[in-house]
């Protein structure tokens, strides 16, 4: 579902912001800190009402009904990891299943591509799951409902490098689903397709990935560090000791000292 | 002034950074362990009272607020740490504001937990744990959340609380480019022991392959120069990208 934002503003934190999100990809969005990042994706998921400027396809998301918000949209943010009404996995998994209105044979079906995508073990008290455990569990409540478009805000920040890039492609090959991931950093951004960055609530870069990120100066302008092999290859490039950007660690040592 | 808990050595004049799966480290500090910990200040070993008044000069930033205090406003919430934690304070209002103004959040008394972005939910948590005037302050995951100005203006006010008042900071995250860069000090934890500590340079340049094998990340410009030394290329050893730059353009 093709997401648009048109000549959104919210108070004096977002300023007139146009986006035209690639759809069934990852939207990587970035910026420094109160850049607006988090208001953005609460007003996109339609947790804070805007009128006019938020379309999901044609359609205002002012005119969802609570239905259309709760299973069109998914949304994990940054502060839900310990948002869990059961004690143990399959309750909670199964709550959510028995809210969608759909019959059982659907419901196992359902249960079962979320428990073999993240393998869940259904059995297990919740209190005893690591972060990263409940955080694949949110994930998977969010995903029953089969939303078009899930939002991610900052979920990794308590994450390892190499689980949050696990997680994160398990999500890309998810057909028919627009993901929008907000961050701080640039870390995962080379999985993503687009790169989106906010800087003081106006978008300052929105380009395709990893074109985006040769854009060095304006990153590190926008308070962002570049993921270390980006900033490398594009450092070398600029000594003219490399022709292209290189994110492979041990051809780049390669090419430097043939 | 070096506190060794357990075998774990930390000190008063840098920063000290815990690595690896150091949940336990952080429960042993938390009052339930406490009193079986091992504890020793320039060698001495403490008694049970001894601990028990150290325990209340450690402040724990954890991870994060709890969901049921995100209706609270900021002063709310302060007030009531102060007075779960039975701190004696004479003026709240004066304390919890001066305590804001040291992580940088001015006339943010009054707001609303729910209304603060991520970053602000974690000053608020430093916040709050320097109304104990601790001793020793343990960070949790603290940094994650932080853009690159503000990790750079926290870790400026861990130097000032270390320079001016000898506090020990602990900084736990297995952030390890951000470990390597801000600490002096590191303490490797590994199956719930210990596994390595010294100088962070040393430890994380000189054990790559021990720490590695113990699931622990290493910072990319390292991986990166043992790469080129392996080639017979003698390349420093940089934090810095663009020292690490400078230094390639040399020897390429």
């Amino acid at each position: 579902m093709k997401l648009i934002v048109k000549n959104l503003s919210y108070k004096n934190i977002i300023k007139n912001i146009n986006i035209n999100f690639q759809e069934n990809a990852i939207n990587y969005m970035s910026g420094s800190n109160k850049c607006g990042k988090s208001t953005l994706i609460k007003i996109l998921s339609g947790l804070i009402e805007v009128k006019e400027s938020v379309f999901y396809g044609k359609k205002d998301i002012y005119n969802f009904s609570s239905y259309e918000l709760s299973t069109q949209i998914g949304k994990v943010l940054y502060n839900n990891i310990n948002n869990f009404i059961f004690r143990n996995v399959k309750d909670e998994l199964l709550h959510k299943l028995d809210n969608l209105g759909i019959d059982k044979k659907e419901k196992n079906k359902r249960l079962k591509e979320m428990v073999k995508l993240f393998e869940l073990d259904l059995d297990r008290n919740i209190c005893e799951l690591s972060n990263i455990k409940k955080l694949t569990l949110l994930l998977a409540i969010e995903l029953l409902s089969k939303p078009k478009v899930l939002f991610l805000d900052d979920i990794f920040s308590d994450v390892s490098f190499e689980d949050s890039k696990k997680i994160l492609l398990k999500l890309k090959s998810i057909s028919n689903l627009t993901i929008i991931y907000a961050s701080n950093n640039l870390d995962l951004a080379t999985i993503a397709d687009r790169l989106i960055i906010l800087n003081k609530g106006e978008v300052i870069l929105d380009d395709d990935i990893p074109h985006a990120l040769t854009k060095d100066s304006l990153l590190n302008k926008a308070g962002l560090d570049l993921p270390f092999m980006i900033d490398l290859s594009i450092k070398l490039k600029y000594y003219n000791l490399l022709d292209d950007l290189e994110l492979d660690m041990n051809r780049m040592v390669e090419k430097l000292w043939k | 002034m070096e506190v060794k808990i357990n075998s774990a050595i930390v000190t008063d004049n840098i920063i000290n950074g815990v690595i690896g799966t150091y949940d336990f480290f952080i429960n042993n500090l938390k009052k339930i362990d406490f009193d079986n910990n091992n504890i020793y200040i320039d060698n001495k070993r403490l008694t049970k009272e001894e601990k028990r008044t150290l325990y209340k000069k450690i402040s724990i930033v954890d991870t994060n607020i709890d969901n049921i205090y995100y209706s609270l406003s900021i002063y709310n919430y302060m007030k009531m740490y102060i007075l779960n934690k039975t701190l004696t304070v004479k003026d709240y209002r004066k304390k919890i504001i001066d305590s804001l103004k040291i992580v940088g959040l001015n006339n943010y008394e009054n707001k609303i937990i729910n209304e603060l972005s991520s970053s602000e939910v974690k000053l608020v948590l430093l916040a709050t744990a320097l109304l104990s005037n601790p001793d020793i302050i343990v960070c949790n995951e603290l940094f994650n959340f932080f853009d690159i100005k503000t990790r750079k203006k926290v870790i400026d006010i861990f130097n000032r609380l270390i320079d001016n008042y000898h506090k020990i900071i602990i900084i736990c995250s297995n952030d390890s480019e951000f470990i390597y860069r801000y600490t002096k000090n590191l303490i490797c934890f590994s199956k719930n022991k210990l596994l390595i500590q010294g100088d962070t340079n040393k430890l994380f340049e000189g054990n790559t392959l021990k720490l590695m094998n113990n699931s622990i990340n290493i910072p990319k410009t390292i991986l990166f120069t043992n790469l080129v030394r392996k080639k017979g290329i003698k390349l420093n050893y940089n934090k810095d990208i663009r020292d690490l730059i400078k230094d390639i353009y040399k020897k390429v």
